[in-house]
């Protein structure tokens, strides 16, 4: 059953988390995930870690 | 078993549990909001959008969420562990290149977005984007997967 309410829980060791990017094309800092992060603001992957 | 969106949706219930599965279809950032604050994961076109109720409900419904999400970039929000707004959520989403079905995890409250809450039933199936599809692996017996209803223009890749 989901925990909703119950005692069953996971406790993830691992949360997300993300890398510092900034987008080459609208200047937007953001925290990044996945293979290939996309700015959130132009949706450009013209992006670099900073 | 691979299966093809054919611009449709997947539809695996088991009883009344179901989850609904889509391809993102184009490169979009989705934004996660959590407590200790906001990550923007890099969706690609094959990607997939799970939305999951684990207790039941209207595939209709998930078919919005889902195109909140493809269509209007809607960020996902993270509730705090032991949140009491937690119970009340009948769907979840979860997007990514594999997303994994899980009953033991606190619905809304987790950003790993390779897992979904999801019901007893359907614990355990595995969904991988692939192109223009999705492979379903480990799909319980007794779970049913079908096509559902259109999934409207295909979105721009």
């Amino acid at each position: 059953m989901c925990s909703v309410g119950g005692p069953m829980d996971i406790e993830f060791s691992e949360r997300v988390k993300g890398k510092d990017y900034k987008c080459k094309d609208c200047g937007e800092k953001f925290k990044g995930l996945g293979k290939k992060p996309v700015c959130p603001s132009c949706q450009s992957d013209n992006v670099a870690e900073a | 078993m691979i299966h093809s969106f054919n611009r449709k949706f997947l539809l695996i219930r088991q009883g009344a549990a179901f989850l609904l599965v889509a391809g993102a279809g184009h490169r979009f950032s989705l934004c996660i909001e959590s407590p200790s604050g906001e990550c923007c994961q890099g969706i690609e076109p094959d990607d997939l959008l799970v939305v999951s109720a684990p207790e039941g409900g209207e595939p209709e419904a998930a078919v919005m969420l889902i195109e909140l999400l493809r269509r209007f970039h809607t960020p996902l929000l993270v509730l705090p562990k032991d949140h009491p707004g937690s119970r009340r959520l009948r769907y979840v989403v979860s997007a990514g290149p594999v997303i994994r079905a899980d009953c033991s995890i606190r619905r809304g409250t987790h950003p790993e977005q390779h897992l979904i809450c999801a019901s007893a039933g359907l614990t355990g199936i595995s969904l991988c984007g692939v192109p223009g599809g999705c492979e379903i692996r480990d799909l319980p017996t007794g779970a049913i997967a079908e096509e559902y209803g259109a999934a409207g223009p295909e979105p721009e890749r």
